[in-house]
């Protein structure tokens, strides 16, 4: 599906040993992984398995008790440009009286600089950004009065303002309509296609294969890491889910569309 | 033009001023829902202010004592700030429970020291009420410049940080872009503890808050948008403050702070009545009238359901139905909604009146060709709306709603066709095996 040479020099993002811990209660162990650049990745794994905490992680924003991250070879400080993050739909004030094209607008706040106002380039690309998730409509109207898959389209617009070259996105697929589904993967496929990278907390196995090219299995440590089609097997995933592959093991089908056999 | 003496002219300057400051920098607190903390902020001045005054006194600065008393109270105030934070930060204990601890344990502290201050006798220790309750009438032209000045400086510190203001609304993202967030919700606070203390001495300690805080939650109930709360908060706290001064000073006794509180709590309550949005007046009617259209499509539905099972199919399916409907008696209809009588009869009357409905012999109601259209419309989205749950779970819950009458209102237009494919599809399975 995706060709491994497309990957060369640093890979998009590499963590090594990374390690988070809150009040003492382990939430990720040593992660090693590596994502390659030009690859779509979806990062799967359990209820609770530290998929949010592996991107927060990565991002700085918890505590990390131990290891290191780097992207494109650089530490995260370095290369805060080049990363676009599109947080969880939860974890926004939805109160906020603020339109969907001011909440575009901010992933354009780091090059306006301090004490300046919102200037008419930045309404503009924010503007376009929300053309190209289909959301013209939508502009001045507050982002708490939008759907969820409205609200999902706002913060990629977001993301699409900062021109990143690594897409860091948690949940991007949860709790949205089919309309939404449909226009985020088409972005996302476009993105990649222009040179960027993509990596997704989602929580849907059946689709993964479907959706991505690379997989990272998660359940506090990294179980496995790599294309799709040679990490997404039953093997593999009964490590990750354990006792609760159950569900999933009768469906041979969903084996047969991965391509894998089931062991 | 009514005469204005001059003394009335510089409170009005001073008061108006504070009001727009408090006003504005009072939609940001509400925003972040930082509220409670202008109130700790307010009540945490008066240890730094009765001890400065004991340490003036010791020392005899004199004229200058104004002065220090202010210093007094931007030093206390800033550790209640920090205190807040580090019990918020480093402890379990949560925001609210910080609040409370802080401003109690500082407003204790500084009733202490008031106390020892009067026990001592020092000369000018009545003066020290007017920081609790407030006095406008004696102020000076100097005073009101001061706060002119103040509130301009902080007005145009929010317009430079306008921008960054906003990132409160997500700050998962403003960590990760590395933006400033920590300390300019410091110097939000610090701006309103300026503007607090150099409003002290005209509302008082005690009530300063309100000042902050009732502005912007009256404006919450006329718009949504940023700029209008801004804006009516700006006019609802000069108009307040104008309006209080002017009642303060034309009675005997009335002290500034709470005169002003009262005159913009008069304009939130009248705001909670009659505001455009989600006001108490308008929810009622809307729910009235949702309420009133609920009822009426339900008792229609429940006449409909007794028709005989042939011509409901053929009203469902849009052919032309045959005959007439039938009466029905109106109580056994709708045994099981649990209406009271009095809101049945109501509805039969609406429905009469509408010519939708007619009464027979006894409680016996026959729909007219009206009401079987608008009976069959309810019941169709009724059914529609039931699709619309199986078969967009994780869409539906977020957009549906009881009062619904046209799944269009509540679904994307590709969503609505398809489920009208969906049950006219039904309807003809249902058809063909009958």
């Amino acid at each position: 599906m995706n060709d491994p040479t497309r990957s060369a020099g640093e890979p998009a993002v590499q963590a090594r040993h990374l390690s988070v811990c809150y009040d003492r209660k382990p939430a990720l162990w040593e992660a090693e992984l590596e994502i390659p650049r030009g690859s779509m990745t979806g990062i799967v794994g359990p209820n609770g398995a530290g998929k949010s905490t592996l991107i927060k992680a990565m991002l700085e924003l918890v505590p990390v008790s131990g290891g290191s991250v780097t992207f494109f070879g650089k530490s995260y400080r370095e290369a805060r440009d080049r990363i676009a993050y599109v947080p969880q739909r939860e974890s926004v004030d939805w109160e906020y009286p603020i339109s969907a094209r001011d909440v575009v607008a901010m992933g354009l706040y780091r090059r306006l600089g301090l004490f300046r106002w919102v200037t008419r380039e930045a309404k503009r690309a924010a503007q376009e950004a929300l053309d190209r998730v289909g959301m013209s409509a939508f502009v001045n109207r507050r982002i708490g009065a939008l759907s969820g898959g409205q609200q999902q389209r706002v913060f990629l617009a977001r993301a699409l303002v900062q021109k990143a070259d690594l897409y860091l996105m948690d949940e991007p697929f949860a709790g949205i309509d089919a309309t939404t589904e449909q226009v985020i993967l088409d972005l996302m496929r476009g993105l990649r296609a222009e040179g960027a990278t993509l990596a997704c907390v989602h929580h849907d196995l059946a689709t993964v294969a479907e959706k991505f090219d690379h997989a990272v299995l998660l359940n506090l440590r990294v179980v496995a890491c790599g294309a799709v089609s040679s990490v997404f097997h039953r093997e593999n995933l009964a490590r990750c889910y354990g006792g609760r592959l159950e569900m999933f093991s009768s469906d041979e089908g969903a084996f047969t569309r991965l391509g894998t056999q089931a062991p | 033009m009514l005469a204005v003496s001059y003394n009335l002219q510089v409170v009005y300057l001073g008061v108006s001023t504070l009001g727009v400051a408090t006003g504005v920098l009072g939609c940001f607190l509400l925003f972040r829902r930082r509220s409670l903390l202008s109130d700790t902020l307010g009540h945490a001045t008066l240890p730094g202010v009765a001890l400065a005054f004991l340490l003036v006194a010791q020392f005899g600065a004199g004229g200058k004592s104004f002065l220090w008393l202010l210093l007094g109270a931007l030093v206390s105030g800033w550790l209640a700030v920090r205190s807040v934070q580090f019990l918020r930060r480093r402890t379990p204990i949560r925001e609210d429970g910080a609040l409370a601890v802080v401003l109690t344990v500082f407003y204790g502290v500084g009733v202490v020291w008031l106390s020892v201050i009067q026990n001592l006798e020092l000369p000018g220790a009545s003066g020290l009420e007017y920081y609790i309750y407030g006095m406008v009438a004696s102020m000076v032209l100097s005073e009101a410049l001061t706060l002119l000045i103040v509130s301009a400086v902080a007005l145009v510190a929010v317009s430079l940080l306008f921008k960054e203001l906003n990132l409160c609304f997500d700050e998962g993202f403003v960590a990760a872009q590395g933006l400033p967030h920590r300390w300019l919700d410091e110097l939000l606070m610090l701006t309103c503890l300026v503007v607090t203390i150099a409003g002290l001495q005209t509302v008082g300690l005690l009530l300063i808050m309100a000042m902050f805080i009732i502005p912007p939650a009256t404006a919450r109930l006329w718009t949504s948008s940023m700029a209008g709360t801004i804006g009516i908060a700006a006019a609802v706290g000069a108009v307040g403050s104008v309006a209080g001064a002017t009642a303060s000073a034309n009675i005997p006794r009335m002290p500034a702070g709470a005169a002003i509180i009262l005159a913009t709590a008069i304009l939130f309550t009248l705001s909670l009545f009659l505001g455009r949005r989600k006001g108490l007046l308008q929810a009622w009617l809307a729910s009235w009238r949702d309420e009133r259209g609920l009822v009426e499509r339900q008792l229609l539905r429940d006449v409909f359901a007794l028709q005989p099972a042939k011509q409901r199919a053929a009203s469902l399916a849009g052919a032309p139905t045959a005959g007439a409907p039938s009466p029905v008696s109106i109580t056994a209809a709708t045994r099981w909604r649990g209406w009271s009588d009095r809101r049945r009869q109501a509805a039969v009357g609406r429905l009469e009146r509408a010519g939708q409905l007619e009464r027979g012999e006894a409680d016996a109601v026959r729909l007219t060709a009206q009401g079987q259209r608008r009976a069959v419309e309810a019941e169709r989205t009724q059914a529609l709306t039931e699709l619309y749950l199986t078969e967009y779970p994780s869409l539906a819950p977020q957009h549906l709603h009881p009062y619904v009458e046209r799944i269009e209102d509540v679904a994307p237009a590709e969503v609505a066709a398809h489920l009208r494919a969906l049950f006219t599809a039904g309807l003809s399975a249902q058809a063909a095996s009958s």
